[in-house]
């Protein structure tokens, strides 16, 4: 690994480590619900936190006009861009399974009746829902700034909210048949009920870095 | 070290174009006004911003294929920008450990500590000053053989403002090495630079030597029939006042030697920059 991706990371981490008060909130969140039987709830609440928390690194980045300097540091744009993919992908995948492991640890030690799949089938959908949440934000952050994505982010919700309510006025038998091919495959086995949302989110990280690489790279300052 | 060759970069109401050589051993200055284009100038030699005509180079490489290696050559500071805010100076230690290779944590705690700059306490807390000083010492942390430095003294005291010069001073024992400066501060560049340019309006409208221009400018007040029947040969520009008439001139000495009785004052940077942009 690159050095500078070295550097970024730890920089990224110092910056996120400063905003300890997020970090126990998140702790003591997943440690209460947990406590009360909803390790899943927990796990995908946190996971997706986590998902936000990250792109904040960004904003610090923004912050002051610091991003104009670190790039007169030996960055090369593409690395930033990298080492920000990379960052995000540590952050929210480490704790993740962390928390899988602690909860499975303590339904193990409960002696609770769990159903792993299905355990698993919830837990793997929100790591993948956070995936998602990066992969769009990350390229409209980088276009816009904090400030401004926000409202692209609001507007970008609400289409597709009116895109999905005219998938379900106007295609009710495509949804169906997709719920059916979902049906078949989870019944075909983990593996296979997931292969296709992973290829899914895969494609989706790799087009929004790619998206993203392409802002930086043209972004004057 | 650093060339550039009729740059010009077009903003909506400001046009940057300009040539500058920073040549090897030596330390040149950019003098302007506020606004007057300084930081586009180096903003297009550190290869942030995109030119529009022209061509940037540093180390012989144009600007926008510098890679990682080369920016580890340079040291930088920017009159608008700095380090994260929410970071210590103990949290970039590992930073500018992994960034340039021949940063020593042990020699800039040293120089944190001689400038008083606390090592825990976020940059936020810092005075203007002293995140001038931190840019500054980061800059001549890790060996670069080029400083680029936008306005490095702005908002420090006397005192500190003369060790870091001589900080700089230091730098360039080696002969290697080379600066470009921008300051609004004149005695700044006097004592420092070898050469300077003078922005305003993104153009260059002047680049000499320092020691030719403290040593051959000058400023003659002369009275409005004085003027009529002086030799306008070396003029450079003259002003209207009050009394009669104030010019620049580049040749001081064919003044002193054929206009004995005229009130020549010797000049100085702040001189020719207030000549040269009054209207």
């Amino acid at each position: 690994m690159e050095n500078s991706i070295k550097g970024l990371l730890i920089k990224d981490w110092k910056l996120i480590s400063s905003q300890r008060q997020f970090g126990v909130m998140v702790i003591l969140f997943y440690l209460f619900f947990t406590m009360t039987q909803q390790a899943s709830f927990a796990i995908g609440y946190c996971t997706v936190m986590l998902a936000f928390f990250t792109l904040t690194t960004l904003s610090y980045d923004e912050l002051d006009n610091g991003a104009v300097y670190l790039f007169t540091m030996p960055i090369v744009r593409k690395d930033y861009v990298r080492e920000k993919y990379l960052f995000a992908f540590l952050v929210i995948t480490i704790p993740w399974a962390a928390m899988n492991v602690i909860s499975y640890t303590i339904c193990v030690i409960r002696a609770e009746d769990l159903e792993l799949a299905g355990y698993l089938a919830g837990s793997v959908a929100t790591l993948f829902v956070a995936y998602f949440m990066v992969a769009i934000e990350m390229p409209i952050q980088l276009k816009y700034g904090a400030e401004k994505s926000r409202l692209v982010i609001m507007v970008t919700i609400g289409v597709t909210f009116i895109l999905a309510y005219i998938l379900y006025r106007i295609g009710p038998d495509m949804l169906s048949n997709i719920a059916q091919t979902l049906d078949d495959l989870s019944e075909s086995g983990i593996g296979a009920f997931f292969a296709i949302p992973a290829v899914c989110i895969i494609a989706v990280i790799m087009i929004s870095y790619f998206i993203s690489k392409h802002i930086v790279e043209h972004r004057e300052f | 070290m650093v060339q550039l060759e009729n740059i010009k970069k077009q903003y909506d109401n400001f046009c940057l174009e300009c040539s500058i050589i920073v040549p090897k051993g030596q330390v040149t200055g950019l003098i302007g006004r506020n606004g007057a284009g300084k930081s586009t100038t180096f903003k297009a030699m550190l290869g942030l911003i995109r030119i529009d005509d022209g061509s940037a180079h540093i180390f012989g490489k144009d600007a926008k294929d510098l890679t990682a290696q080369d920016r580890e050559r340079m040291g930088v500071v920017l009159a608008d920008s700095g380090f994260s805010n929410y970071l210590t100076i103990k949290d970039l230690l590992s930073v500018l450990k992994k960034f340039y290779h021949s940063f020593s944590p042990e020699e800039f705690i040293k120089q944190c500590d001689r400038f008083g700059l606390p090592l825990n306490k976020k940059i936020k807390e810092f005075s203007t000053g002293m995140k001038r000083k931190l840019q500054v010492l980061a800059a001549i942390s890790h060996n670069a053989n080029l400083l680029v430095l936008d306005e490095p003294t702005a908002g420090l005291d006397v005192i500190v403002r003369d060790e870091l010069i001589d900080m700089l001073r230091e730098y360039m024992e080696n002969g290697e090495r080379s600066i470009i400066i921008s300051s609004h501060i004149s005695s700044d560049l006097e004592g420092l630079c070898d050469d300077v340019y003078f922005i305003e309006q993104g153009k260059i409208l002047m680049h000499e030597e320092t020691g030719v221009l403290l040593g051959d400018y000058g400023l003659i007040k002369v009275t409005e029939e004085q003027y009529q029947h002086l030799d306008k040969k070396y003029i450079i520009k003259s002003h209207k006042e009050q009394f009669g008439y104030s010019c620049l001139t580049n040749q001081k000495q064919f003044y002193m030697e054929n206009y004995p009785s005229l009130v020549l004052e010797k000049g100085s940077i702040d001189d020719v920059i207030t000549m040269m942009v009054r209207k």
